[in-house]
């Protein structure tokens, strides 16, 4: 007896289905900027708990983060995992910090902590205008499935990135910053991460100790910040804009935040009767530029603070003009 | 008398007898308690020491595997073996020349502790860097109990920049530590950059590596 061999079409639509999914998968792992913005979603709406090593030059500190987003508002706990013990919790946009011990030599500041999502890559569009974002590849990252993508600046006015992100919840895995030569300036990584599951509420309390607290602004509420017209930037990379403004006290005119959509860059005005020369310092990918400008009898500080090359912060605190008194 | 040394006294000496006991250099005695002590405080300090590892892994652009890691039950397995031998080795109650069985039980203790740590940064990603620097990096001092984010030299990456301060003008003049203001500059720059939403991890990360370089 011979048998038949038949065919359904529905056999005929599997075998075709299965033999384009690697088409599809390719086509919707070639564009970026869906990957990005799914990076932002995944950062704000996940809960995960994970180590990561953020280092730069020979200096590293390991920090563990908390977030969940179960109930709608967001909870987030930063704590340094090396001496010190500085914790910042986040909820909503209420952030308690819990300071230093006293004489761990670490510095007071405490800064707010926030999703990556309410500023950096807020328009992942606006990025194509000053970089060339490109996903380069699917590799392994630290044992998960991981898209690279590389983002290369289309000037030499800022720095480039490359990011690995965790190719089944998009989460960032990993992050390089390079300058021009490849030199690697900052090195982000999780070498620990867990993804979905619960946190115990008890794993959000403080340590015990001094704390402080802060509301996280609203940048479109600082940005409605009546420009006090001491100064103004005379030159910016294409592509960057204003995001924020501090208010002007006393002794100081203000400060203004720039960005590209992912570099940022902070410009502080303010009287000083201290130095007289500019100084310029680095620390990993963060340059400070500053430079003083006398005028009628009065000397001004401007600085230039940014994950820039240094050559644009200082065309940029170059281009600082003072308002006529 | 002889005074055995407390092999797992303080925690000052503590990363020296990790390396010892790794380099199969302490006496029986000393191995004994050594991981009866790390069966005890296993979690903190197997935990502790897989971070430092993996961080130099990190630095050193290799990949450790991202996952949590659970030590402790293991090495008390490897303890809880290694005691079945010591009951036996009681009973033959007999002194042997060179290695004791005792003894073999604690290197094979040590070296499924090393083979532990090493698949749990080498795990889903075959990297024999990575492998050798567990093995070795016992060796090079105390890794579990390092204070400060400040890398040794050995593990400093290549691209290690150091910081630079430089008086406009002036070329090339390097300073031990960064005068106030600009580290105060580059602080404030992170919390204005946080404090705009704009940042959350990155500008923390930064202004906490800032305490170490200071």
């Amino acid at each position: 007896m011979r048998s038949q061999a038949r065919i359904s079409p529905i056999s005929v639509r599997l075998v075709l289905a299965l033999c384009l999914l690697p088409v599809f998968a390719q086509a919707e792992s070639q564009d970026p900027l869906p990957w990005l913005q799914r990076m932002m979603d995944a950062f704000r709406e996940n809960t995960y708990q994970g180590t990561f090593v953020y280092a730069h030059g020979d200096h590293f500190r390991t920090l563990r983060v908390l977030h969940e987003n179960g109930t709608g508002q967001e909870r987030e706990k930063l704590t340094e995992m090396e001496g010190g013990m500085r914790e910042v919790l986040r909820v909503g946009d209420m952030v308690t910090c819990r300071l230093p011990e006293e004489g761990s030599g670490k510095s007071s500041y405490c800064p707010h902590t926030g999703p990556f999502s309410r500023a950096l890559f807020q328009d992942v569009d606006r990025l194509s205008g000053s970089y060339r974002v490109a996903v380069t590849g699917q590799e392994r990252v630290a044992g998960r499935d991981a898209v690279a993508i590389s983002i290369e600046p289309q000037d030499a006015y800022r720095y480039s990135y490359q990011l690995w992100l965790d190719r089944e919840s998009a989460m960032l895995l990993r992050c390089l910053l390079k300058n021009a030569d490849g030199e690697v300036l900052e090195r982000f990584q999780f070498t620990e991460l867990t993804i979905g599951g619960t946190i115990p509420d008890e794993a959000f309390e403080l340590g015990a100790g001094e704390t402080s607290h802060h509301h996280l602004g609203d940048p479109d509420a600082l940005m409605a910040v009546q420009d006090d017209g001491l100064w103004q930037v005379g030159w910016m990379p294409d592509g960057f804009s204003p995001v924020m403004k501090m208010p002007a006290h006393a002794a100081r005119s203000g400060a203004r935040l720039f960005t590209d959509g992912l570099a940022l860059v902070s410009v502080f005005v303010e009287r000083t009767e201290g130095p007289t020369a500019g100084e310029t310092a680095r620390m990993g990918a963060t340059v400070a530029v500053s430079r003083v400008i006398a005028q009628a009898g009065d000397r001004w500080l401007v600085t230039v603070v940014g994950e820039v090359p240094e050559r644009t912060a200082q065309k940029m605190a170059e281009s600082v003009v003072l308002a006529a008194r | 008398m002889n005074e055995q040394p407390d092999a797992a006294a303080t925690p000052v000496n503590r990363g020296e007898m990790l390396s010892r006991l790794m380099d199969d250099d302490l006496t029986e005695f000393e191995a004994r308690r050594m991981l009866a002590d790390l069966a005890e405080n296993a979690a903190e300090d197997l935990a502790t020491w897989h971070r430092f590892h993996a961080i130099g892994a990190v630095l050193r652009g290799e990949q450790p595997a991202v996952g949590a890691l659970d030590l402790s039950a293991r090495v008390r397995d490897a303890v809880a073996s290694e005691s079945a031998h010591e009951v036996q080795e009681a009973a033959i109650a007999e002194p042997r020349s060179g290695r004791s069985w005792g003894g073999l039980a604690i290197a094979a203790s040590v070296a499924l502790m090393a083979v532990f740590l090493v698949r749990s940064i080498d795990s889903g990603n075959s990297n024999d860097a990575a492998t050798e620097t567990v093995a070795q990096a016992p060796a090079q001092g105390a890794p579990a109990r390092q204070p400060t984010g400040t890398l040794a030299a050995s593990q400093a990456p290549a691209t290690g920049q150091p910081v630079i301060i430089r008086a406009n003008g002036i070329e090339n003049v390097q300073v031990d530590r960064r005068p106030p203001q600009p580290h105060l500059y580059l602080v404030r720059h992170a919390e204005f950059s946080s404090f705009a939403g704009s940042g959350g991890m990155m500008p923390y990360a930064r202004v906490a590596s800032s305490d170490s370089a200071e």
